[in-house]
C-alpha cells in the first residue's frame, strides 16, 4: 500500500504539485490522468525519489519513502523515452540492476532471461539497443524494471512514443503483466481512453491537485467536477436554447451548467419524436465520418453546436435538416456551483 | 572510517588539487601581469604606460596590429564569403575539390602553415622566382613584413567562414530564395538580400574570431615580419627577450583589455541577431547556374585560382619531402622521387628529438586537460551553485585572455623560486611548457565535455538509480561511458592543437625542452644541412595526424559548432 499525506513539490516560486493526499491499494492499477503540467510526472517522480519534497510524506507498507535514495526504495521505473543504456546490450541492460546490486553471474543471467521470455523478448538478449524497434525498447524498459522484482512499478506515459496500434496491443500486455505478476503499479498517461482502459482507479490532475479518484465507470458516469467532465470522454456543454430548454424541462436553477455526452443523444426527425422524455428543435450542420460511426453536429441559432453520435449510415439526414435531439434527463450531468447534483 | 567519509575525503582532496592548479597557473599569472604593469617599486604608478608612449617601436607594433586587424578582415571577409558563393550558392563544376583546397587550412594551422606559404611564396619559394623571371621589375621580397602577415591571415583565417558561416548558409531554407526569384529578384539580388541577411550573425561571429585571431597573431609576423615589422605578440616576445618584463606585460594587458571587448562585443551580437526559420518544411539549398557565359567562365577562373593559393603549398610540401636537400633548397623542379628524407628523420635520435619531445608534451597537457574537465565539469553539472559557478568562470578565464598575457605571467611568477610549487624556479625546467598547454587548452575542452554533459539524457542517470545502483557506480558505468566519445575526441582535438603550437612555446621553451613549433620556426639559420627537409617531413606528418584527427572527431565538432 501506498500513501501519500500532504505532498508539495516546489521548484523554486512554481509550486507544481499542493497539499495531494493518496492512498493506493496492495496489487492495485492506479492512473495518474491530466493534461501536461498539471503534476502528474512529478508526484510520480516524487515516489521514486527523484524530486525533493517541499512538504509531506511518502509512505510505502508503512516505510517512510522520503528517508531512502531512489537507489533504496525498491520501486521499478519506466521512463516516458525508456532511459534505456545506449552503451550496453539488451542483456547488459536487463542485467544492470542485478548486477549493481551484486547478485551472482549465473544468477544474474537465469533472472534476464525468465523475464526476457516472460515479456517475448528472449531472441533480442544479445543486440544493441538502437537495432530495436520503437515497442522492443518498450518492452526492454519494462523488462529492465520487472527484473529487479520491485515491489512497485511505476510508468511514465510508456506509451506516448508508439503509433495507435501498438499503443493498443501494448497496453493490454501491460495490464496482463501487471495482473500476473499482481504488482501495485502507478500509470502516468494523458490519453483517457488508455486510462479508463487499463486502469482499476484514476485520479484526475489539475494544476497539480486532483480532482476526483474513483474508478473508470465512477469517473465517467458521475464525475465530481466539471474539469473531469470535461476531461474525460467527448462531452456536450449545453448554451443558449439548449440549456434554457433543459432549464424549463426539469426545473434546475437557470445558474446551472448542463453537460451531456455525445452517445446519450438521439437526433430524430419531427415525425419519429413519439414519447422522447426531452427534446430540442436544432438543425443539422455538419457530418464525420469516423468508421464505426457517424459524428453529426446540430445547432441552433446562438446556441452554439452540440455533437451526437450516429450509428447508421446518416439515417437519411441532410446538411441543414430540421431535427430534434432527445435524450434522458437521467443521462444529463448537472453541475450547480462547482458540484454535480 | 566509513565508505561515506573516505569518499568526502577523497572529494575534497581533489579539489583542492584542482583549486591549488586554477590559483598557480591562471590567477596569479593573471595578478602577477597587472602588478608588473601598475606597481613600480611597491608604488602605484604609470611609469610603465609613460614608457610605452615613449618608445616609437612599440607604437609602431601597436598600430601594425590594429592596421593588420583591419585589413585582415576586409580580406578574409572578402575571400571567405567569396568562397561560401563558390562551394554553396554557385553551381560551379568540380566543387567538392574546391572546397577540399579551401579547407586545406584545417589541416596545418599556425606555425606549420606560415612555413608552408613561406616555403612556395617567399622570395626563394619557386612561385614568386617564377614570377620574378615573368615580371623582372617585380619586388622579390613581397612576401616580407604587412603584405606577408596580410596574405597569410587571408588564407589561413577563412577556416572560421568554413565552421560557421558555412552551416549557416546550409540552414538556410530554400524556398525564401526561390520565393525572391519568383518575386523578381536575380541571383546575386537573391543572395545579398535573402541569403546574406540569414548568414549575417555567423558573419558577424566569424568577423570577430578574425579580428582576435588576427590582433593575436604571433607566427605570422615572427616569421615574415622581419626586422622591422612588428605587431603585439611578436613585440612582447621581443621585449622579453631582451628583459623588458614590465612593457612585455603591459602589452598583453592591453592586447588583453581589447580582446575582452572584443568577446564581450561578440556575447552581445550572439545574444541580439539570430534569425529563426519560420519554415515548417525548409528545403535544401539547390545550386544556381550562372547563366551570362563569360560571368560563368570569369567566375570558374577566379574559384580555381583561390583553390590553387591554397593547395600549392600543401603539394609543395608534400612533393618536395620526398627531394634531396638541393633540390629542396633551390626549389628546382624534382626529378627523382625517395623517401629518404623520411627515413633520416625516423632513424635518427636527434631528428626524432623535437617530435617526440612536443608528442609528450602534448600528452602531458591532454592528461591534465582531461583530469581536470572532467572532474571539474561533473561537479558543475551536478551542483550547480556559487562554489561551482566560481570554478566553472575561473576555468574558463584563458578564454577571453591572451595566451602571451598567460605565458607572460607565468615567466613573471615562475622565473624566480614560487611558493606555489614548493619553492621551486619552473622556468628553464620541463614542467612549465606542458602546463601552459593545458592551462590554454582548458576551456575549448571544458566546453565541449559540458555540452556533451548536457546532452546525456539525466533519464539514465535516474534509471540507474532507481535500478538500485549507487552515484559511484552509476558514474563509472552510465555516465562515464556517455562523455568517452566527447573526451576521446577533446583529447584528440587538444593533442593536435598543441603539436607544432608555436605561441606559448616561443615565449617558454627552453634549451632542454624544445618542441616541434620552434623547429619549424628557422630552419635557414640552422647549422644542420638538412634541417629544411626535415621541417617539410614534419609538416607532412602533422597534416596526417591533422587528418585523421579531424576524420575521427568529425561528429563531436559538429555538436560544438
Amino acid at each position: 500500500m501506498i500513501e501519500i499525506q500532504n505532498l508539495a513539490v516546489k521548484y523554486g516560486d512554481f509550486t507544481a504539485v499542493s497539499n495531494l493526499n493518496l492512498t493506493i491499494n496492495e496489487g492495485e492499477f492506479f492512473t495518474f490522468l491530466g493534461p501536461s503540467g498539471c503534476g502528474k510526472t512529478t508526484t510520480l517522480r516524487s515516489i521514486a525519489g527523484f524530486e525533493k519534497l517541499a512538504e509531506g510524506k511518502i509512505q510505502a507498507n508503512e516505510i517512510d519513502l522520503s528517508k531512502l535514495l531512489p537507489e533504496e526504495r525498491n520501486i521499478g521505473f519506466v521512463f516516458q523515452n525508456y532511459a534505456l543504456f545506449p552503451s550496453m546490450s539488451v542483456y547488459e541492460n536487463i542485467a544492470f540492476g542485478l548486477k549493481a546490486h551484486k547478485v551472482p553471474k549465473d544468477r544474474v543471467r537465469e533472472k534476464v532471461v525468465s523475464v526476457a521470455e516472460k515479456i517475448g523478448i528472449e531472441e533480442h538478449l544479445n543486440k544493441k539497443i538502437s537495432e530495436l524497434s520503437g515497442g522492443q525498447q518498450q518492452r526492454i524498459a519494462v523488462a529492465r524494471a520487472l527484473v529487479m522484482e520491485p515491489g512497485i512499478l511505476l510508468m511514465d506515459e510508456p506509451l506516448s512514443n508508439l503509433d495507435a496500434k501498438l499503443r493498443i496491443s501494448m497496453r493490454e500486455e501491460i495490464k496482463r503483466l501487471q495482473q500476473d505478476l499482481n504488482i501495485t503499479t502507478i500509470y502516468v498517461t494523458h490519453d483517457q481512453e488508455e486510462a479508463l482502459a487499463i486502469s482499476d482507479r484514476i485520479a484526475v490532475f489539475n494544476k497539480g491537485k486532483i480532482e476526483q479518484i474513483g474508478t473508470p465507470t465512477e469517473i465517467y458516469n458521475s464525475p465530481n467536477t466539471e474539469y473531469a467532465a470535461k476531461f474525460i470522454g467527448d462531452i456536450n456543454y449545453l448554451e443558449g436554447i439548449f440549456h434554457t430548454a433543459v432549464v424549463e424541462q426539469t426545473g434546475i436553477s437557470p445558474n446551472a451548467h448542463v453537460y451531456l455526452r455525445p452517445q446519450h443523444m438521439k437526433v430524430l426527425r419531427k415525425e419519429n419524436i413519439g414519447a422522447a422524455e426531452m427534446r430540442i428543435p436544432a438543425t443539422v450542420d455538419s457530418f464525420e465520418f469516423l468508421g464505426t460511426y457517424i459524428k453529426v453536429c446540430v445547432s441552433a441559432p446562438e446556441s452554439g453546436r452540440m455533437e451526437c453520435v450516429l450509428f447508421n449510415q446518416q439515417d437519411g439526414f441532410s446538411i441543414s435538416d430540421e431535427v430534434f435531439v432527445s435524450f434522458k434527463k437521467k443521462d444529463l450531468l448537472i453541475f450547480e456551483e462547482g458540484a454535480l447534483i | 572510517m566509513s565508505k561515506k567519509m573516505i569518499s568526502r575525503i577523497v572529494y575534497i582532496f581533489m579539489f583542492v588539487i584542482i583549486g591549488w592548479f586554477i590559483l598557480s597557473f591562471i590567477i596569479t599569472p593573471v595578478i602577477s601581469v597587472i602588478r608588473e604593469v601598475f606597481i613600480v617599486d611597491g608604488n602605484f604608478s604609470f611609469n610603465t604606460f609613460e614608457k610605452l608612449v615613449n618608445s616609437n617601436r612599440i607604437k609602431g607594433a601597436l598600430s601594425n596590429t590594429f592596421k593588420m586587424a583591419i585589413c585582415t578582415v576586409l580580406t578574409v571577409s572578402l575571400v571567405g564569403i567569396f568562397q561560401i558563393m563558390l562551394t554553396e550558392y554557385f553551381d560551379i563544376k568540380g566543387s567538392r575539390f574546391l572546397e577540399l583546397a579551401y579547407f586545406t587550412p584545417l589541416l596545418y594551422g599556425g606555425i606549420s602553415l606560415v612555413r608552408g606559404y613561406k616555403f612556395v611564396y617567399s622570395s626563394e619559394g619557386f612561385i614568386t622566382k617564377l614570377l620574378v623571371s615573368w615580371f623582372p621589375n617585380m619586388n622579390p621580397n613581397w612576401f616580407m613584413g604587412f603584405a606577408g602577415v596580410l596574405f597569410v591571415h587571408t588564407f589561413s583565417m577563412t577556416t572560421y567562414h568554413i565552421l560557421f558561416v558555412k552551416t549557416a548558409f546550409k540552414r538556410i531554407d530554400y524556398s525564401t530564395i526561390e520565393a525572391s526569384r519568383n518575386l523578381g529578384a536575380n541571383n546575386l539580388k537573391a543572395f545579398f538580400k535573402v541569403a546574406l541577411p540569414v548568414i549575417k550573425p555567423s558573419i558577424f561571429s566569424a568577423t570577430i574570431l578574425v579580428t582576435l585571431s588576427a590582433l593575436n597573431s604571433f607566427a605570422a609576423p615572427a616569421m615574415l615580419g622581419g626586422k622591422n615589422f612588428y605587431m603585439i605578440n611578436s613585440m612582447i616576445q621581443n621585449l622579453n627577450s631582451i628583459n623588458s618584463k614590465d612593457l612585455a606585460a603591459l602589452l598583453s594587458f592591453v592586447l588583453a583589455l581589447i580582446c575582452i571587448l572584443l568577446f564581450l562585443y561578440m556575447r552581445w551580437l550572439e545574444k541580439r541577431n539570430s534569425y529563426i526559420s519560420v519554415s515548417k518544411v525548409p528545403t535544401k539549398i539547390v545550386k544556381t547556374k550562372i547563366r551570362n557565359p563569360f560571368l560563368n567562365i570569369l567566375t570558374h577562373l577566379a574559384a580555381y585560382l583561390l583553390a590553387f593559393v591554397y593547395l600549392l603549398p600543401v603539394v609543395a610540401i608534400g612533393l618536395f619531402s620526398l627531394t634531396d636537400i638541393q633540390t629542396i633548397t633551390y626549389q628546382t623542379f624534382p626529378k627523382v622521387l625517395t623517401l629518404e628524407n623520411y627515413i633520416r628523420v625516423f632513424s635518427q635520435s636527434i631528428t626524432m628529438k623535437p617530435f617526440l619531445n612536443s608528442v609528450a608534451l602534448s600528452l602531458l597537457a591532454v592528461v591534465i586537460v582531461l583530469a581536470l574537465c572532467i572532474t571539474s565539469a561533473v561537479a558543475i553539472h551536478k551542483k550547480p551553485g556559487k562554489a561551482t559557478g566560481f570554478l566553472e568562470m575561473t576555468l574558463l578565464i584563458p578564454w577571453i585572455l591572451p595566451s602571451t598575457l598567460l605565458a607572460v605571467g607565468m615567466i613573471i611568477n615562475y622565473s624566480t623560486p614560487s611558493a606555489f610549487v614548493l619553492g621551486r624556479v619552473l622556468l628553464g625546467g620541463f614542467w612549465l611548457l606542458p602546463i601552459a598547454y593545458a592551462v590554454i587548452s582548458i576551456p575549448s575542452a571544458m566546453r565541449l565535455i559540458r555540452a556533451s554533459l548536457y546532452n546525456i539524457n539525466t533519464a539514465h542517470e535516474e534509471a540507474a538509480r532507481s535500478l538500485g545502483a549507487g552515484p559511484v557506480y552509476t558514474f563509472i558505468r552510465v555516465v562515464f561511458p556517455a562523455i568517452l566519445p566527447t573526451a576521446a575526441s577533446v583529447g584528440a582535438i587538444t593533442f593536435n592543437s598543441l603539436l607544432s603550437e608555436y605561441t606559448i612555446s616561443a615565449l617558454l621553451y627552453s634549451i632542454k625542452n624544445v618542441p616541434l613549433g620552434i623547429m619549424l620556426r628557422n630552419p635557414e639559420s640552422s647549422a644542420e644541412t638538412y634541417t629544411a627537409a626535415n621541417t617539410l617531413v614534419y609538416i607532412v606528418i602533422l597534416m596526417i595526424i591533422s587528418g585523421i584527427t579531424l576524420a575521427l572527431t568529425k561528429n563531436s565538432r559538429k555538436n560544438q559548432y
